[in-house]
């Protein structure tokens, strides 16, 4: 059980590394890992907040205007 | 091909035969493209950096950050000697891993080094050393026929020479430089390509920029390749003749070229060329292809044109008895006008030659501003490339040369083979020793070189200036003196390398790990001849 939670943990880490190398944040300081993160993050979460409380509203106005 | 272990008993007749099977001609050369995922995650890397770059520069520029790089102090009123004293680029993309490039080394660069350790407070704006040497194999040294060692014949033969001729003449070729070992090389090299005459100089680089300018001069035309080395460039550029380029190994671009230019002549005037000059080399070093011989040599005798070949990673290492190009291909040598390498490589040693005709030599000898102006070669140099040709022609008695050239190949078939069936993207030739393999995001150049240090490997990754930006490599030198548990340690770090990094991107092959690949394929292919 212990060796499956390491391994969970190790593919987490994987994806970490994947993150970092991809976006190349891997090569820069610290800070301003935090902040390109804090940026996606704040992007992505605004985009979500906004199509769960918009696209039902819009979704329906859609099937009225063409039903 | 056959499995020859189970062939003849007496040992020469079973150099024999396994030498006609090694060498069986393949010829496969592949360039896999580059798949659109990578390049668009690439571009958006190098977006997010110089994005990070210039709110740095920003920074620094208001004074919120100190400047740690050299700047211009130029006294007031006075005009800036630099526009940007160091730029953009080196500032913020090659500082942030600049760790993993110029590594200083603490032993002999041959089959294992010595990597001394760095370490750094500030983000490699400094280093300080440990102290600690990092045994590692050498991966990344053109060391391609193992000569690169501090014992053996060919180390003796340079001290004894110390002992007998000093260390310089302090003279130039025209002047009192022409001892009685330059002789003795330039024959040896005549003979050893099979050509009249030829000529060595003291760097490889100078021996193209320096001599292209007597070949070439206002008038003619050049025609190079699109990937050529900066020194051929260099060389073209200042002799001062018309520079049109090729694409990379295309011949159908070449005779198009070659068509166009004989039927529109010069530029303005439209005077026909005084003569035109194909300048291609053996091997390309970031690629790890050949060049097309026979096809160029086709077109360069409809045309009337001179060809130009540098084979500065090929001789010594292609070949079935390691005469470069010339010999991989069969060609006849007295069709190429004017043979060019260098002694760097192969031969573990310093300098250059150029060899043809003996009128083209001789031609060479008087104008040439190398011969005329720089000073001649050292003697332990040149020893150590006499003694070398020596063993590689087998004038010592033994069969040493001979089991070099052999076991490169060998291990340049067992490391290419494995690398591209575990899904690597491998650029190049199957017989090439130089093997590129791709990694294309900037982080992942970094990534790559420090993991590999610490499995004990040491590589040469190559970013930007050098390659396209795009396609950054890793660059893979082998070695006849790599053994074949070198080469296993190499391709067993590289595949967990690989796996942390994500580096397997190929399309054609399915990725495997290391220990998936069928170990009795290429252990039968792997004839060890020691």
């Amino acid at each position: 059980m212990l060796s499956s939670v390491r391994r969970f943990f190790k593919f987490i880490h994987w994806l970490y590394l994947q993150y970092l190398l991809n976006t190349a944040l891997y090569m820069l300081e610290p800070w301003e890992r935090v902040l390109f993160t804090t940026l996606l993050f704040a992007i992505i979460s605004t985009a979500v907040y906004s199509a769960l409380v918009f696209l039902p509203v819009h979704v329906r106005s859609m099937i009225q205007t063409y039903s | 091909m056959n499995k020859s272990s189970s062939s003849s008993s007496s040992s020469n007749s079973k150099s024999k035969f396994i030498s006609e099977n090694v060498f069986k001609f393949q010829n496969h050369e592949e360039f896999e493209e580059t798949p659109t995922w990578a390049a668009v995650v690439t571009v958006l890397g190098y977006a997010i950096l110089s994005a990070l770059g210039w709110l740095r520069d920003f920074l620094r520029h208001i004074g919120f950050e100190e400047k740690k790089t050299a700047y211009d102090p130029n006294p007031k009123d006075f005009v800036p000697l630099y526009q940007s004293y160091e730029c953009f680029y080196t500032r913020n993309l090659y500082t942030r891993i600049r760790d993993v490039f110029n590594q200083p080394i603490a032993s002999v660069a041959g089959a294992e080094v010595h990597v001394m350790e760095r370490l750094s407070d500030d983000y490699n704006w400094t280093f300080k050393f440990s102290g600690k040497k990092i045994p590692s194999i050498n991966l990344g040294s053109y060391n391609y026929l193992g000569f690169a060692e501090n014992q053996g014949p060919c180390s003796e033969e340079a001290i004894k020479s110390i002992e007998k001729y000093g260390l310089t003449t302090c003279s130039t070729r025209h002047e009192l430089g022409t001892q009685q070992y330059m002789k003795e090389l330039e024959s040896l090299m005549a003979e050893y390509l099979n050509v009249e005459d030829c000529i060595a100089f003291g760097m490889g680089f100078a021996t193209n920029a320096l001599n292209i300018p007597t070949l070439a001069g206002k008038g003619d035309l050049i025609l190079s390749d699109k990937l050529n080395h900066v020194s051929l460039i260099l060389g073209a550029r200042l002799s001062g003749a018309t520079i049109r380029t090729f694409d990379h190994n295309d011949v159908k671009d070449l005779e198009l070229q070659l068509h166009d230019a004989i039927i529109h002549g010069q530029p303005r005037t439209c005077r026909p060329w005084k003569k035109i000059l194909i300048i291609v080399e053996g091997v390309y070093s970031m690629e790890g292809s050949l060049c097309r011989l026979p096809e160029i040599i086709a077109i360069k005798k409809k045309y009337k044109a001179y060809l130009y070949v540098d084979e500065a990673h090929s001789i010594g290492a292609i070949g079935p008895r390691g005469r470069g190009v010339v010999d991989y291909w069969k060609v006849d040598p007295n069709d190429i006008d004017i043979h060019m390498g260098t002694f760097t490589k192969s031969f573990g040693s310093a300098g250059g030659y150029i060899a043809g005709k003996k009128t083209l030599i001789d031609h060479i000898r008087i104008y040439s501003h190398s011969a005329c102006y720089s000073s001649s070669m050292s003697a332990p140099v040149v020893l150590q490339i006499i003694s070398a040709l020596n063993i590689i022609m087998g004038r010592d008695g033994t069969n040493n040369g001979q089991k070099r050239i052999q076991q490169l190949a060998c291990n340049v078939r067992y490391f290419r083979r494995q690398l591209f069936d575990m899904g690597f993207i491998v650029y190049g030739n199957d017989n090439s020793p130089v093997v590129p393999v791709m990694i294309y995001m900037p982080a992942k150049i970094a990534a790559v070189n420090r993991e590999m240090l610490k499995r004990g490997c040491a590589v040469v990754t190559v970013g930007f200036p050098a390659t396209h930006l795009t396609e950054s490599r890793v660059r893979f030198c082998l070695s006849a003196g790599h053994t074949k548990e070198m080469l296993d340690h190499a391709l067993r770090a590289m595949d967990e390398v690989g796996h942390l990094v994500s580096l397997r991107y190929s399309k054609q092959n399915p990725h495997l790990r290391w220990h998936d690949l069928n170990r009795a394929d290429y252990d039968k292919e792997y004839l060890s001849l020691n």
